[in-house]
């Protein structure tokens, strides 16, 4: 286990260092200047409240959707479909933060809107997670085809039920007192970090501690395993799917009550990719994810910087990210080297 | 006879484990020479070594008074050694001829292959030493015993001088394997020389010349048979004296455990692959299950926990009936379960020792609390049973995929026997187990039946299945082939029962 560990720090530090030097010879292969462009990288990373704010807001969505993925993940469900969960968590927030409104409290207002998030989250992941368990149809396909019908109606709604009376297709704005609180101003980094970070650490004990979480890994793990001990695999992994769905939404409604304050069409640009590949890379490691969730989160905040004082395209720096997860997870790459060195070593012994 | 063959001081090691720290071995013409030891002894290693499949690290192999220090599986095939792997190398949509001659095909022309002159070789095999084997079905069609016999003119065709068969009687009922016999000494008389590996002590006494005996990757002794015994054998394979319950006491069976009557089962491409089955288990007794693999085992077991449905019948658990409960409510009633293969039901592979031992224990008050694991609980259960049953490594962290065949296996009965199970389905409870453990998990089930449960158990192993059974039934087509006293009957009528003959 240590050595696995080990190899696999090695393994990211190894990978960031080969995509730096890619980036810097594309970089230069179209005219610009290395040097200068990642010290604005890193500078839009974490150089003052503002960028450091920026990667903070970008942390939160980022690890919610990754936890989404791990959790039905440990029952051996790939949840390809919280992009869908987080639009309809985050139009739902939307709504409600309109309508209650005045009515009740704020800060009651700002649960509701939460907790009503997930709950719409939860009930659209039901569908494919129904399909998945009765009809036996691969969850792959529903989940992503279920996206789209999923922020279609979200385009739907924004424009004709709940249509702001603007030019652009959002909804009204959501009144100061329900949304989440702002830190590192001028950026959007908001209190909804906290509740990612205590819903990780809820979840990580969760299937670390009680009986439910072992009963969801097991049927997870060996599907055949769980039905001979007598678990009802259908039961646990909907349970899971259901808990993936939630986090999908709250994701979605913090985004809403801490970033844009309104629902906006097309707002979320994918953010549950992101999440989803820093959950694939951390291997369904509850330890792991924060950091990938983080170095990705940071990447695309120093992006917009980069962006801004030198030029670049910022979808630059989208390339760089996705070759980065294509050498994490290219994990035979580095250990086969070191196993032929070793190899040669003893060898040379002889 | 002269010496063709010798293997001297071989040593070899994977990473740190020792597979073989002194490795002897050496081979007359025309003899047959059996390996023996527990699973692990290096008996396969050391074949592995002679064909070619891995260098030693030390130690020298001579073949014909030529020295080489490792071989590889080419000039081992050129030398004439020739494996008969315990899985077949067979492809199953190929025909017979096909798959024999395949890598040395006789050749019209560069790209044509000659069918006809491959066929008149393959007479001389078949004739001479009355080998049984259809050329033209494809592999998948032909049963076991068949598949063994191509291997073997598979091997002869490539001029094989040395054959290894490496534990071949494993996938064989009795008469195929006494068919097997033939054609070894068939072979033998020819010149061939056959090295035979085994860990069943009656083949072994049966078929060999001599007996090269190996513990823990250490040569113990060659001996010859006519100058040895079985019992000195075990002894020589184990380092002690084997436990055997050879003065059956007879026992005393209570009130019907289970019954079931006139069931019916459907296969995974056929409806009824168990066919109106009726038999009745009593508290304290084993009921034997014996058959060739794959005559309905797999489906009867199934439909007994519950996790196949039946399709006609009753079946009766202390005069309830249990035909339509879930595997969770039969397990309530205390019904355990060692399913057919450890690897893919039995255990959670990437789980550790502790995870699978409480996996079953998980819904009890002394394990949870709240829905919260009470960690002190769930440790010390499993403290004491790697110790009742002794689990090694005795380390409760332990990845289960990491375990020996042996341990893990014990860490399924581990988990099924602490429920103190009333009814205990077991399939096949020591496949790819070592004899030491064997002997330690037919103790435990004989222990657990004289405590009053009543146990199921199906193997293919028909030693097996009369050392530990009180009453023996056998399969046959998902039939009833015969229900036997295990203490009157032997190997023979079982076989016979096995391949659907009538009793006698």
């Amino acid at each position: 286990m240590q050595e696995n560990k080990v190899a696999r720090i090695k393994n990211t530090l190894i990978s960031i260092c080969l995509v730096f030097i890619i980036g810097a010879v594309c970089m230069m292969l179209i005219g610009y200047n290395p040097a200068e462009a990642y010290r604005e990288l890193l500078k839009g990373m974490f150089a003052g409240s503002l960028n450091m704010g920026t990667t903070l807001e970008k942390f939160t969505p980022v690890i919610l959707t990754g936890l989404a993925f791990v959790v039905s993940m440990k029952a051996g469900f790939m949840n390809m479909g919280v992009e869908g969960q987080l639009s309809l968590g985050a139009i739902t927030a939307a709504w409600l933060g309109i309508e209650l409104q005045g009515i009740f409290p704020g800060t009651v207002v700002t649960l509701i809107c939460i907790v009503a998030g997930g709950l719409a989250g939860a009930a659209w992941s039901l569908i494919p997670a129904l399909l998945r368990v009765y009809l036996n149809a691969n969850e792959i396909c529903t989940t992503i085809l279920l996206n789209y019908v999923a922020t279609l109606f979200t385009t739907y709604l924004c424009l004709y039920p709940l249509y702001g009376q603007e030019a652009v297709a959002q909804t009204a704005k959501i009144d100061n007192e329900i949304l989440l609180s702002y830190f590192l101003k001028p950026s959007k980094a908001n209190s909804g970090i906290v509740i990612a970070l205590i819903l990780l650490v809820c979840f990580a004990l969760f299937y670390k501690k009680t009986r439910l979480g072992f009963l969801i890994k097991s049927v997870g793990d060996n599907p055949g395993f769980s039905e001979c001990i007598g678990i009802n695999t259908k039961k646990y992994m909907i349970i899971a799917v259901l808990f993936s769905g939630m986090l999908g939404g709250i994701a979605g409604s913090i985004e809403i009550l801490g970033v844009y304050t309104r629902f906006i069409n097309g707002f979320s640009n994918n953010i549950a990719l992101y999440g989803m590949l820093a959950a694939l890379i951390s291997g369904g490691s509850f330890l792991a994810l924060p950091l990938y969730s983080f170095l990705i989160a940071a990447l695309k905040a120093g992006a917009l910087g980069m962006e801004r004082f030198t030029g670049l395209p910022d979808s630059l720096i989208d390339i760089l990210i996705v070759l980065f997860i294509l050498f994490v997870t290219m994990n035979g790459l580095f250990e086969f080297r070191t196993f032929r060195r070793k190899n040669r070593k003893e060898e040379a012994k002889e | 006879m002269g010496k063709i063959l010798e293997l001297k001081n071989i040593k070899k090691s994977f990473g740190s484990v020792k597979a073989i720290s002194n490795g002897q071995f050496n081979l007359l013409e025309g003899e047959v020479h059996s390996v023996i030891g527990e699973n692990g002894a290096g008996k396969s290693t050391l074949m592995k070594i002679l064909g070619g499949v891995y260098a030693p690290d030390e130690g020298s192999i001579i073949y014909n008074d030529r020295e080489y220090s490792s071989l590889s599986t080419k000039e081992a095939l050129e030398l004439g050694i020739g494996i008969v792997h315990q899985e077949f190398m067979l492809i199953n949509e190929m025909t017979v001829l096909e798959n024999i001659i395949l890598g040395k095909e006789p050749k019209k022309s560069v790209s044509r292959i000659d069918f006809h002159t491959a066929k008149e070789e393959m007479k001389t095999f078949t004739e001479e030493y009355g080998f049984d084997v259809r050329l033209n079905k494809k592999v998948i069609d032909i049963p076991v015993g068949e598949a063994q016999r191509v291997e073997i003119v598979k091997t002869l065709y490539r001029g094989a001088k040395i054959m290894i068969l490496d534990e071949p009687t494993a996938v064989l009922t009795p008469q195929e394997s006494e068919k097997l016999f033939s054609v070894i000494r068939k072979l033998k008389e020819s010149g061939t020389s056959i090295i035979f590996i085994s860990h069943k002590l009656q083949e072994v006494m049966e078929i060999s010349d001599r007996i090269t005996i190996m513990r823990a990757g250490e040569f113990i002794a060659t001996v010859n048979k006519s100058e040895t015994n079985k019992g000195e054998l075990a002894k020589m394979m184990l380092g002690r004296d084997l436990f055997h319950d050879t003065n059956r006491e007879k026992t005393s069976p209570g009130e019907v455990c289970l019954l079931a009557e006139n069931i019916f089962v459907p296969g995974e491409r056929e409806l009824s692959k168990i066919r109106d089955l009726s038999f009745e288990i009593r508290k304290g007794e084993i009921l034997g299950v014996a058959g060739v693999d794959g005559n309905g085992q797999k489906e009867f077991t199934e439909a007994l926990i519950g996790l196949r449905p039946v399709e006609a019948g009753k079946i009766l658990f202390h005069n309830q009936d249990i035909t339509n409960l879930s595997v969770k409510e039969r397990r309530k009633l205390k019904i355990g379960y060692i399913p057919e293969d450890r690897n893919s039901t039995g255990l959670l592979r990437d789980g550790s020792i502790i995870d699978n031992l409480i996996a079953l224990k998980i819904n009890f008050k002394d394990m949870v609390k709240n829905g919260i694991i009470n960690v002190a609980n769930a440790e010390s259960f499993a403290d004491d049973a790697m110790e009742k049953f002794d689990i090694r490594p005795r380390k409760k962290r332990h990845i289960c995929r990491r375990l020996s065949g042996g341990n893990a296996q014990k860490v399924v009965i581990a988990r099924e026997l602490s429920q103190s199970p009333e009814l205990l389905i077991a399939c096949q409870p020591t496949r790819g187990v070592d004899i030491g453990s064997i002997d330690a998990i037919h103790g435990l089930l004989r222990e657990a039946r004289d405590e009053g449960a009543s146990i199921l158990m199906i193997s293919t192993d028909l030693e097996e299945v009369l050392a530990l059974s009180d009453r023996i039934l056998v399969l046959y087509e998902g039939r009833i082939a015969g229900i036997v006293e295990a203490d009157k009957t032997d190997e023979e009528e079982l076989g016979l029962l096995m391949m659907g003959g009538v009793r006698s």
